[in-house]
């Protein structure tokens, strides 16, 4: 899948050590703990230290494809065929035998034996909200606190904070959104804080503002940020504000982000890349 | 707009603001002692003159203003304060601004400039004239203008052309504080008191309106005739789609038989008054929605001064305050009958709201957490709230230049990535501390600030930089600094290699004033 360059591997520098060197689809494919994704219940995912040690090692990530408002499970994995319930589409074999999808979908057919459908999946709750809640967040929410989302929890427990990379990234193609825009503009990181929250890539999947003015040299940038990041760290820590924490977190992945700037520059990427 | 020299218009007495005032006391003491807590003291003077201007004039206050009222002996200083904003141009702009967000959605860019011409003027019309609630949502919602000055009521409407369901679910938070885009397809699994049938009622109410074109600009028309269909439930039952909505009355309307064709005809319309203006239907259902569903109806009246309270308070009564439903209970009940009471008997008034919710003592409380104190449902402190981008591309200019426009460069990109007004709870996005950080248009007032009697320009050339010190804070942050930032200031400005040359100095100075502008301090109403 990957078109290998040698000559794009160079171009991303980062924190200035080579380890560092990623390319963006590399970085896509390989760096990044990404998306919402849902397991039973996280909390206790990662509680086990061998697990967590384990899946660092072996740099697992998580690409998880959410799709607000998606055709229903009849029309896609589910056809139940012959059933009052199955809808008007007729189901299709597999490369699995036994298993049929809906005749929608005539290539993910040949693909059966790469994926894993769960159709057992029901939530307790059936307000479309609090599903979200339950399968993102793990459980149902618990006012006042918040519960973190699974990128959240993977950024947190697998990633690390001074990464040059985004560990977290959410591509939402349709910033503007539709009912589900309340959903997009909660609390994703919960009670782990701002900092674990994704950073989020819009509509051309590029991140705005991620270069530094031209005028301003890298040595006044830092000065500046540093005395800002007292004086707001003060504020935050003499009110004991959670506005201000929350902000000064965003902050704090300023850094980072700004470093890892070239990964996002989609002009920078192969042309076979790009039309893929 | 010249903030320096606020515009007074005609002053209207009072009336019963100071009884809203003490009913706000009384009910939010009252939850104090329940939960046998203390609330914070009342915030100082150079706190509430910051969020007093920023709540009401949608800015932080000029350097002149913020001494003025300091300085004032007076011991009503502060209502008088609140008075003089009520009554300047800049409350209008930012009341239009928050209601232009609460009641048509941010939208892309290019709406604002679709609105500037009939809606805008409208919305501030609204303000500035004080109009009573239930005429402007009557107006709205009627959206048959009976003079020029009513005319951008109709945009409402129109923007959302022709589509019943987005007017429908824009309707029902907007005027009665619920949200009914779940109800869609099936009964609210969780409030169970809000119905399918309330969806798609209030849809057949907006569905035989059509966008037109007229001499006299945009229109709202009616047919006489169709809008009649079944929904089917998720067990697949249908039902029709009567003219009802939530807690309110059915409107009695003939249903031809099914499949029977209906003619539309003269004789269903009523003989037309204006040659210009559509016709109108002698059975209207958006007159019918006015008439016997908005007026009067128990949400409306409650919906909007818990919004009003959200907006002054950071979070409603009912929280979230577009969730007015049985899932979310009201914390303080007796309140929010008696504000919606206190409102509906004060005729609607909008600004005596304001008046008497910024008087009360939770407004003017301190914003500091205080230990045990964790519920923000008590209002036992004032609830931090992120300023609005309107709110903060006016608040930058001021604090750089002391006076501010509506049309600053910075406006339309704040807009775009700072959209939220009144969000459910405070989010800082990484892109925001990013768009703080590089974006050319927030470095490019930066660097218009050294110029001429910009900020950093001023604290650059004063021979005394402790003065310079100061100064920084006051026109910023609107206080003083404590030792510890002084001293900082003073070592980043002035430190060994400050001094070198003009140029460095400048330099430092833009620096220092990013640093103090894009802290959390300044980014927040507290």
């Amino acid at each position: 899948m990957v078109q290998h360059n040698e000559k794009q591997d160079q171009v991303y520098r980062g924190c200035g050590s080579p380890e560092h060197r990623v390319h963006r689809r590399l970085f896509l494919q390989g760096a990044m703990a990404s998306g919402i994704a849902s397991v039973a219940s996280f909390n206790g995912l990662f509680s086990i230290p061998a697990l967590a040690e384990e899946t660092k090692k072996q740099g697992k990530k998580c690409i998880l494809l959410w799709l607000c408002g998606a055709p229903s499970q009849f029309e896609m994995w589910d056809p139940k065929p012959g059933t009052i319930s199955g809808g008007p589409f007729g189901a299709i074999p597999t490369s699995i035998p036994g298993i049929q999808i809906s005749q929608l979908m005539p290539r993910c057919a040949t693909i059966m034996d790469k994926l894993a459908v769960v159709r057992s999946m029901s939530t307790e709750p059936n307000e479309h909200f609090q599903g979200i809640d339950v399968l993102t967040r793990g459980d149902k929410p618990r006012p006042p606190f918040t519960r973190p989302i699974l990128g959240s929890v993977v950024a947190q427990q697998l990633g690390q904070l001074d990464s040059p990379v985004p560990q977290f990234v959410l591509l939402d193609p349709c910033p503007e959104g539709n009912e589900f825009k309340s959903f997009k503009a909660g609390n994703w990181a919960g009670w782990l804080g701002a900092e674990y929250g994704p950073v989020r890539s819009g509509g051309e999947y590029s991140i705005p503002d991620i270069l530094r003015p031209e005028s301003l040299s890298n040595v006044d940038h830092e000065d500046r940020e540093a005395l800002r990041k007292f004086l707001s760290r003060k504020f935050e820590n003499d009110r004991r504000s959670e506005a201000a924490a929350g902000y000064n977190a965003a902050f704090d992945r300023v850094k980072g982000l700004m470093s890892c700037a070239p990964l996002f520059d989609l002009e920078k990427l192969p042309r076979a890349d790009r039309e893929r | 707009m010249a903030p320096e020299c606020l515009q007074a218009q005609d002053t209207e007495a009072p009336f019963s603001s100071a009884r809203i005032a003490e009913r706000i006391d009384r009910e939010i003491a009252a939850g104090y002692a329940k939960n046998a807590i203390e609330s914070a003291p009342l915030c100082s003077d150079e706190e509430f003159v910051r969020r007093v201007y920023l709540d009401l004039a949608g800015r932080i206050p000029c350097v002149a203003e913020r001494n003025s009222f300091l300085n004032d002996p007076s011991p009503t200083k502060r209502l008088d304060c609140i008075d003089r904003l009520l009554a300047s141009e800049d409350y209008v702009q930012n009341f239009a601004d928050t209601f232009d967000s609460i009641l048509m959605g941010r939208g892309p860019r290019g709406k604002v400039a679709e609105r500037k011409n009939l809606w805008r003027p409208y919305l501030e019309n609204v303000f500035r004239k004080n109009r009573p609630w239930n005429e402007v949502a009557r107006e709205i919602l009627l959206a048959r203008p009976e003079s020029p000055d009513q005319s951008g009521a109709v945009w409402y409407l129109f923007e959302r052309q022709d589509d019943a369901q987005a007017i429908a679910e824009a309707v029902a938070p907007a005027f009665f504080g619920i949200r009914i885009d779940c109800v869609q397809c099936h009964d609210h699994m969780n409030a169970s008191e809000i119905l399918q049938q309330h969806y798609w009622g209030l849809v057949a109410f907006f569905n035989r309106s059509k966008n037109q074109k007229t001499d006299a600009g945009p229109r709202i028309s009616e047919s006489a005739i169709g809008g009649f269909s079944e929904f089917a439930n998720i067990h697949g039952t249908s039902s029709p789609n009567i003219l009802t909505f939530f807690a309110a009355k059915t409107v009695e309307e003939t249903r031809p038989e099914k499949d029977a064709k209906q003619e539309d005809n003269e004789e269903l319309y009523l003989p037309p008054l204006t040659p210009n203006e559509p016709r109108v239907p002698k059975f209207s259902r958006r007159e019918k929605f006015v008439d016997e569903i908005l007026s009067g109806h128990p949400m409306f009246a409650k919906a909007f001064v818990n919004r009003v309270w959200a907006m002054l308070l950071g979070r409603g009564i009912v929280h979230p305050y577009d969730q007015m439903d049985s899932m979310h209970d009201p914390s303080h009940p007796e309140l929010l009958d008696g504000l919606a009471t206190d409102f509906m008997e004060s005729g609607h008034d909008i600004k005596n709201l304001v008046r008497g919710i910024v008087a009360s003592r939770p407004y003017q409380i301190d914003s500091t957490r205080l230990p045990g104190v964790d519920n923000p449902a008590w209002f036992a402190r004032s609830i931090e709230r992120a300023l609005t981008a309107e709110q903060l591309a006016r608040s930058i200019q001021i604090a750089l230049h002391q006076t501010a426009q509506n049309d600053h460069p910075l406006m339309p990109d704040l807009r775009e990535r700072m959209p939220d007004v009144l969000p459910e709870m405070i989010v800082t996005d990484v892109g925001d501390a990013l768009f703080l950080t590089n974006n050319p248009k927030m470095h490019q007032v930066i660097l218009e600030a050294s110029q001429n009697d910009g900020l950093v320009a001023r604290l650059a050339s004063n021979a005394d930089p402790k003065g310079s010190v100061d100064e920084l804070f006051v026109a910023i942050l609107g206080r003083h600094p404590d030792s510890t930032e002084f001293e900082a200031i003073l070592e980043f400005t002035q430190g060994s290699s400050s001094v070198e040359s003009p140029e460095h100095s400048i330099s430092r100075w833009q620096s220092a004033v990013w640093a103090v502008l894009t802290s959390a301090e300044f980014r927040f109403n507290h």
